[in-house]
């Protein structure tokens, strides 16, 4: 790049020379006075220019493609079609005109990198490679121009050349065209960088809802579980502060004698009592905490006596619960469990007192 | 450029798949080049009511003993001050059919330039065929037909006589012209069998590109984009 580029800026200079020529020096039939055919002419010039913002060689390649159609249709003579197809010997001369007067930066080299990076193939048989074909002959023919070429004599060209002799306004349109191109251009970029930004603000803002949504149903979450468990709680605590609501769950109790309730009335006063004597054992934290399912095998075999106390106390909870969720046919499996227990809890009472249900 | 001429050949080699060529139409400006491909590719001579936009760049299918080919036809400015532009068209294309009109003497002039370039650049890669147009014309012609065919059999190019109006020889020489394609390609393949068995396979498959140096140091290359 660095190497040829003097090369390509030289080339630009010297379209930039050659601004003066017109339609009629390269023999063009182009009908300055129908607003749809100089459309299209300027179609044509930008396709041109904006080869050189596409990246890749096949969308330089198209924009050589769009450029050549918009010049058939100038030939075409607009949409209406008055004449027949377009031959090599109308278009080229066209062309020409287009890339004098479009001056496109960097041409030379962006022709090259096509060259070089097109499938070579693809660029000596197919249609793109036909067009791009006349645009490297354009190239070629603007390169080598002279008083002959143009069919004028070497004094007039000299003279247009020195800048004595100055081109018409529509000319000058045309290289005014330029200017506005690269204005287009940017506005395009601008809007383009417009429209990411609003993309990127977009998903920020969709992201900030997902997070406030994800909060919302987390809270909600946790407010579900948190209800959940402080229920557990709540059983756990007035089961083990007041041991007669077991039986309030009982549907058969209500059916029972009042005489039956009598001596349920006597417990609360003792579970309390037993609640406390335990709180005063050092080790009732960790015990209760770790292991209460062992307690109760534990504590039948190799435990200490005071053990054996907190183990009492502690298996309450399976006691308390068990009535709850089991109905009362499944009175054995608590009698099996209720000899682990040790006597002067008062575990006896209970025995005795749902034998006596019984 | 001597090796730019077995690329699209090549590519199309199999038996099975279609071969591409490329042909270019060589010849004076207002011979009657465009016309005769619109003849060719549409049956129309001189109408204003052709589907197509263009005629410079021409593709059509056809079927030979079997063998599907897709023919891209390349119409070139005939204007004397393109003359120049004449290697960038032409290079890598399998066949030329140069037009002339036989009523114009210059015109068979500029045909045999054309030629002697075409050998200079292409060598015998190429396949020539030469289109003396306008025969319905007859009674203004200027080229001679013996001249005309002892030139072409001397340089090893079909002649044909065509009217585009009349609409006479001209599928005569495109179909001439595809079957010495076919041959010249298919020669071509062989040969590269040869030069492979012989030379081994890795040698002919390394390409070299020459660096753009070379070019700008031959004065006379006015090409802008070789490679």
């Amino acid at each position: 790049m660095s190497r040829t580029g003097p090369a390509f800026i030289l080339f630009h200079f010297r379209i930039r020379q050659l601004n003066w020529v017109n339609a009629k020096h390269l023999d063009c039939d182009i009908d300055k006075t129908n607003a749809q055919i100089i459309e299209l002419v300027y179609k044509a010039i930008l396709e041109l220019l904006d080869m050189d913002s596409a990246t890749a060689p096949q969308d330089k390649l198209a924009c050589v493609v769009r450029c050549c159609r918009h010049i058939f249709g100038v030939l075409q003579g607009g949409n209406n079609g008055m004449k027949g197809p377009a031959s090599a010997d109308d278009f080229l001369p066209v062309l020409i005109f287009v890339v004098l007067k479009a001056n496109p930066v960097r041409l030379k080299s962006n022709l090259h990198y096509v060259t070089r990076f097109c499938n070579a193939t693809r660029l000596m048989s197919g249609e793109a490679g036909y067009y791009f074909t006349n645009l490297c002959c354009a190239v070629s023919f603007i390169e080598n121009i002279n008083a002959e070429l143009l069919s004028m004599n070497t004094e007039e060209f000299e003279q247009y050349m020195n800048g004595t002799l100055v081109s018409d306004t529509w000319d000058s349109a045309l290289i005014i065209c330029e200017g506005m191109h690269q204005m287009f251009e940017q506005l395009a970029l601008l809007a383009d960088l417009k429209r990411r930004n609003i993309m990127i603000v977009d998903d920020a803002l969709k992201l900030k809802n997902e997070m406030s949504n994800f909060k919302d149903n987390f809270m909600d979450q946790f407010a579900v579980l948190k209800e959940v468990y402080t229920v557990i709680d709540d059983c756990d605590e007035t089961n083990k502060n007041t041991s007669v609501s077991i039986d309030d769950y009982d549907p058969i109790c209500s059916s029972l004698s009042p005489w039956t309730m009598t001596p349920q009335v006597i417990q609360p006063a003792e579970r309390t009592r037993t609640s406390s004597s335990c709180t005063d054992v050092d080790s009732w934290d960790i015990h209760s905490a770790e292991t209460v399912s062992l307690h109760s095998l534990d504590a039948c075999f190799n435990m200490p006596q005071e053990n054996n106390e907190i183990a009492g106390s502690s298996s309450e909870p399976t006691i308390n619960v068990q009535p709850q969720l089991d109905e009362i046919q499944e009175i054995s499996i608590q009698g099996w469990q209720i000899p682990s227990i040790p006597c002067e809890t008062g575990g006896k009472e209970i025995t005795n007192s749902k034998m006596n249900t019984q | 450029m001597d090796e730019s001429a077995d690329g699209l050949s090549s590519t199309g080699g199999g038996r099975t798949s279609a071969q591409s060529f490329k042909v270019v139409l060589l010849g004076e400006g207002c011979v009657g080049k465009t016309s005769l491909v619109l003849r060719y590719t549409e049956d129309k001579f001189n109408d204003k009511h052709v589907s197509t936009l263009q005629a410079s760049f021409v593709k059509k299918k056809l079927n030979l003993n079997g063998r599907r080919i897709n023919l891209s036809i390349w119409d070139t400015a005939g204007q004397e001050r393109f003359h120049a532009l004449g290697p960038i068209y032409y290079r890598m294309s399998n066949g030329a059919i140069l037009v002339y009109d036989i009523t114009d003497e210059d015109s068979f002039q500029k045909v045999k330039n054309w030629i002697k370039e075409l050998k200079k650049m292409l060598g015998s890669e190429i396949c020539l065929v030469i289109a003396g147009n306008k025969i319905d014309l007859e009674k203004d012609r200027t080229v001679s037909v013996e001249d005309a065919e002892n030139y072409a059999s001397s340089v090893g190019a079909v002649h044909f006589h065509t009217s585009a109006k009349m609409n006479s020889g001209i599928e005569e020489i495109f179909l001439s012209l595809c079957r010495m394609m076919i041959e010249k390609a298919d020669q071509q393949i062989a040969d590269n069998l040869v030069t492979l068995n012989r030379s081994g396979s890795t040698r002919r498959r390394t390409i070299i590109i020459d660096d753009e140096d070379d070019v700008s140091s031959k004065e006379p290359s006015r090409w802008c984009c070789s490679s």
